[in-house]
């Protein structure tokens, strides 16, 4: 029977389908049962056959599947359980070794997994609203020359060009700021430090774009825009609740919007937002959302008065659009839109961008957010490692066991999956336990981390759990396949001399274990080196001197509401260049305005110096303009600023040379100009400019000073060639218009004081939320602080992880050479001999990992250059300090075990054995 | 379980299939097929046995000492390479003990009004 079966063809594939059966069942079950299985498997298909009934071979072969797929799992999971049992009984003889194993894989795995929570809710995670991965902003781009693109939101007209004009959105709208008040005041809502978020007007498709609802009433829709149609308001769940105590009333009563001239128009509350309705985190505190006042917008446009930018436009990308099509859609419609964009930004060369929303916000974190999952990935890394030698260097200890098991005919892939169960044992607990830190270290996160966007929505859920599982999978291979590899590449002979000859394994320090103690080594260094350069730059950004006093400024961005003229009416033109200041009848009115507006600031209580600027601190804004320097006949490009005479006190700046603005600056005498300190180096070679003239377009200037530098846009950018007109000689763009007020040391309700006294100035201006630039500045510092610390903590855990698999893997070595200690010792070596020994055999593989870490750490330091400040991301100190650090911990490592194989007995040692 | 190897009702009760791998091996040695048919017999083709199954639980036996494979050539063996089974003493008790607890439940549901006239109308 046997041989009928061999001598044909699709016998033998019958017998090649069951044999590849067979291979699901566990190894031993295999090699017992599976040739007997395969008779008993060929008599009953002979028995079939003989029925001779398609039904019955049919029949057969589903029965046999199915016992295969009934007894497989079953017996895999009975090897399974033995392994799991053997393997927990093991390390429960040896509570140190897996305590240690545990605790290093829940740090790495813990702290890999609230990071990575972290990262998936700010950077990876989809808005929370439909389509959210197709929506997207746009705005003007300007890219300068010599300075680095900025953004600029568009206009009205670039809303309805965009809308017209381009197929590549489903959806687009746009919405600007509101200025709405109830019986109870303005409608805004307080975020301390006077600082406030006021109501918006919004197009109707930006409440479907994203996805809002309402809880009562309804949501403004198309007909509101209408022209004509009465405006409607929906409020935020917050407003309807502190202003109205959730009274369905509500519905039907009005708010007053003020136009400016003393002209109002009343607006009807139609419904409710549910909470959490815009879930973008700028919007969801807007306190209301008005129908857009497209009529409105559309007459302040026209006239000149719209103000450049206070419209964001948000659309959604057609189903299918990529966002290259996009861009170049908008970007075509760019050059016949940039005429209405003011001379300061055309010279930039400007183009409408297209973003996704995504991408714009989290744009700020996601470098050091980055940063962070490379450290825990670290963390995570050297824990490994340190299993892997750990589970090694106990797999070397148990050879004896080893080789009696291959004696007895255990196939060395047996004992390495013995071994790879030990791995998952320790590192599934490790996963366990580093899911609790990681909900720990989660929440420790969320409470020191400076606002980040969406962070309060992050938490350990389906996603970090997998991550987690990974991180466990990482361990579990990276601890077990090389005590594996190592336990199954050993043959019977050899492991059976080794555990004979004890001598053998006494002869030098185990290769494999070194390896992985230096690659622990250089790792860490890496994550050292990228610490040191981290921390190093917070302490430079910490001492940074800006150029100005940012403490207790607040600023408040100002419109003017009177008339006056736009790009439509210029200043009349004089012949020639001039040189001095012409101010036409619509600016002498805007000027009498402004230096009122100064008057009444400066005498609210508790202010000691107000002043106007064109660019608020740190806001960084503008581009260059063309110049010309009249001394050297030098073209040039440098930034233009306005000031007021009292400005320059406001913001704590300090001239370098020359005098400031005065009262004397003024309508009719000679136009002048001050520069700052890089202006005077890159133009004048640092010679003194004072006298000289700037020639700016039609102006020809007198530069009266130099004022030092300030970093507008914080210690990590340049500064650029900046020079100041006089405000009350050259009135400042609408556009542009800041109010700095310095608040008088240990004065409080600043903010709202000046508020209050703007409002009084009527309907001639219209001032914007406070700012506080010290919260702008705090806010730069804290996240450098932030990242830093977070840094700081893994590295160190990562170090000490290192630093316990290192002092392991000594331990373990000086263990197995008792015997060789001994002898050395009879043969009058001294204990300091033995320790120099030892820890210069761990300064041999420390010194390795220390080389390979660097070269390594030199490759990743270019990775986290944008988070760095002041200093190369190769600096030699900083890599040199590391290193140190390292060695010496290292040293410090082994010497425990160093001095205690010193001490040995001679005559104790070599009976050890 | 050394405390339960010479107490038969330590193995009880066992599976279906059990206990008919084991009844099959009471008159004769038989190999894994033999098992199978001997099986599929008793029970009028219910219980088919398929070889995964059959040596899942043979193992168990073996590893038990229920059973014992049977040293040397069978003298009715067809093919000296196949493996014959037979019953440990142990195995017979253990067998015997599951009918005899079988045929507790069975007298126990017949004096049940299990066929009797029920009560209600």
């Amino acid at each position: 029977m046997q041989g009928s079966q061999e001598s044909t063809g699709p016998r033998s594939r019958v017998r090649r389908a069951y044999r590849a059966l067979l291979r699901l069942l566990p190894f031993e079950f295999r090699a017992e049962f599976g040739r007997d299985m395969e008779q008993a498997f060929s008599d009953e298909r002979e028995d079939v056959r003989a029925r001779r009934s398609r039904a019955g071979t049919l029949g057969f072969w589903l029965r046999t599947v199915t016992d295969f797929a009934r007894t497989a799992p079953r017996q895999q999971w009975d090897v399974l359980r033995q392994d799991v049992r053997a393997g927990v009984r093991l390390l429960s003889r040896n509570r140190g070794f897996a305590a240690t194993a545990i605790l290093t894989l829940a740090l790495g795995i813990g702290g890999s997994t609230s990071i990575f929570s972290v990262v998936y809710a700010v950077v990876l995670r989809p808005l929370a609203f439909p389509e959210s991965g197709r929506a997207v902003r746009i705005a003007w781009t300007t890219k300068g020359e010599g300075t680095t693109a900025r953004l600029m939101p568009p206009s009205y007209p670039d809303l309805q060009a965009v809308r017209e004009k381009c197929t590549a959105f489903e959806a687009i709208g746009g919405m600007r700021f509101d200025t709405l008040t109830s019986e109870a005041g303005p409608l805004n809502v307080s975020l301390g430090n006077g600082a406030f978020v006021s109501p918006m007007m919004a197009s109707a498709s930006l409440f479907k774009l994203f996805g809002a609802s309402t809880v009562l009433g309804r949501l403004p829709d198309e007909r509101d825009e209408q022209p004509g149609e009465p405006p409607v308001v929906v409020l935020s769940y917050r407003t309807w609740t502190s202003l109205y105590g959730r009274d369905p009333g509500a519905i039907g009563r009005t708010l007053v919007r003020h136009l400016g001239d003393g002209r109002q128009k009343v607006v009807t509350i139609v419904g409710v937002l549910a909470p959490g309705a815009f879930p973008l985190p700028l919007n969801a505190q807007v306190p209301a959302w008005a129908s857009f006042d497209t009529e409105m917008t559309r007459a302040r446009a026209d006239s000149g008065r719209e103000f450049f930018h206070r419209i964001t436009i948000y659309a959604r990308l057609a189903p299918g659009v990529r966002l290259d099509a996009a861009r170049d859609e908008v970007a075509a419609l760019s050059p016949s839109l940039a005429f209405s964009l003011p001379d300061f930004y055309r010279v930039g060369n400007p183009s409408l961008q297209v973003a996704f929303l995504r991408d714009e916000i989290v744009a700020g974190v996601r470098a050091p957010l980055l940063a962070f999952l490379w450290a825990v990935s670290g963390l995570l890394l050297v824990a490994s490692v340190n299993v892997a030698s750990l589970v090694l260097a106990r797999a070397m200890s148990r050879r004896q066991e080893f080789a009696t098991r291959f004696a007895l005919g255990a196939r060395p892939f047996r004992v390495a999956r013995q071994l790879l169960t030990e791995s998952a044992i320790l590192a599934l607990a490790g996963g366990t336990l580093g899911l609790a830190f990681a909900w720990a270290g989660r929440r420790a996160f969320v409470a020191i981390s400076p606002t980040m966007p969406r962070l309060d929505q992050s938490g350990i859920g389906a996603p970090a759990l997998l991550f987690a599982l990974g991180g466990v999978l990482l361990a579990t291979c990276a601890a077990g396949v090389v005590p594996a590899l190592q336990a199954s590449g050993r043959s019977v002979v050899d492991g059976l001399r080794r555990a004979g000859g004890a001598s053998a394994a006494a002869t030098g320090f185990s290769k494999p274990l070194a390896t992985l103690a230096a690659a622990e080594v250089a790792v860490v260094l890496v994550l050292l080196a990228g610490t040191g350069l981290l921390v190093n730059s917070f302490a430079r950004l910490i001492l940074f001197d800006l150029g100005i006093d940012s403490r207790s400024i607040v600023t408040f961005t100002i419109a003017h509401t009177v008339q006056r003229p736009g790009s439509s009416q210029p200043v009349p033109r004089k012949e020639g260049q001039q040189t001095a200041a012409v101010l036409s009848d619509g600016q002498r009115r805007v000027s009498a305005i402004d230096e009122e507006l100064i008057r009444r600031v400066s005498a609210v209580p508790g202010v000691a110096a107000a002043g106007l600027t064109s660019a608020e601190p740190l806001g960084g804004s503008g581009a260059t303009n063309p110049i010309e320097i009249a001394s050297s006949r030098q073209s040039a490009h440098a930034y233009t600023r306005f000031a007021s005479a009292t400005a320059f006190r406001a913001l704590g700046m300090h001239l370098a040379g020359g005098r400031g603005f005065t009262e004397a600056d003024r309508e009719g005498m000679p136009l002048v100009a001050i520069v700052n300190q890089t202006m005077v180096r890159r133009f004048w070679n640092g010679r003194n400019p004072v006298g000289d003239r700037i020639i700016h377009g039609r102006r020809t200037l007198e530069v009266v000073g130099i004022i030092a530098d300030v970093h507008e846009r914080g210690a990590r950018q340049e500064v650029e060639p900046t020079f100041y007109m006089c405000s009350a000689q050259i009135p400042i763009p609408d556009w542009a218009l800041t109010l700095v007020v310095r608040a008088q040391p240990g004065a409080t309700g600043v903010g709202e004081l000046v508020a209050a006294e703007l409002g009084q100035m009527g309907d001639r201006i219209e001032a914007g939320s406070p700012r506080r630039i010290e919260d702008i500045w705090w806010r730069q510092l804290a996240d450098a602080r932030f990242l830093t610390l977070v840094v700081v903590t893994f590295s160190l855990l990562a170090l000490a992880v290192a630093l316990v698999g290192v002092h392991g893997v000594l331990r373990f070595s000086v263990a197995q050479r008792t015997r060789e200690m001994g002898i050395r010792k009879a043969l009058g070596a001294t204990r300091y001999d033995l320790i120099a020994l030892i820890v210069g055999h761990a300064l041999r593989f420390g010194l390795a990992g220390c080389l390979v870490g660097l070269v390594a750490a030199a490759a990743a330091g270019s990775a986290i250059r944008s988070l760095l400040f002041g200093i190369t991301p190769t600096d030699p100190l900083t890599l040199v300090a590391a290193t140190l650090l390292l060695i010496t911990a290292v040293i410090v490592a082994a010497y425990l075990p160093a001095r205690r194989a010193s001490a040995v007995d001679p005559a104790l040692s070599l009976r050890c054995e | 379980m050394p405390a339960a190897e010479d107490d038969p009702t330590a193995f009880l009760p066992l599976s279906p299939p059990v206990f008919h791998v084991m009844v099959s091996l009471a008159d004769r040695d038989r190999h894994g097929y033999a098992i199978i048919k001997e099986v599929a017999e008793r029970t009028g083709g219910a219980q088919r046995l398929g070889a995964g199954t059959l040596y899942a639980i043979l193992k168990r036996l073996l590893d038990d000492g229920l059973i014992a494979e049977v040293p040397g050539a069978h003298a009715e063996a067809d093919d000296q390479r196949r493996r014959y089974y037979r019953l440990t003493p142990l195995g017979r008790r253990v067998a015997r003990v599951e009918v005899d607890r079988l045929e507790r439940a069975v007298a126990s549901a017949r004096s049940s009004r299990l066929f009797g006239r029920t009560r209600s109308a």
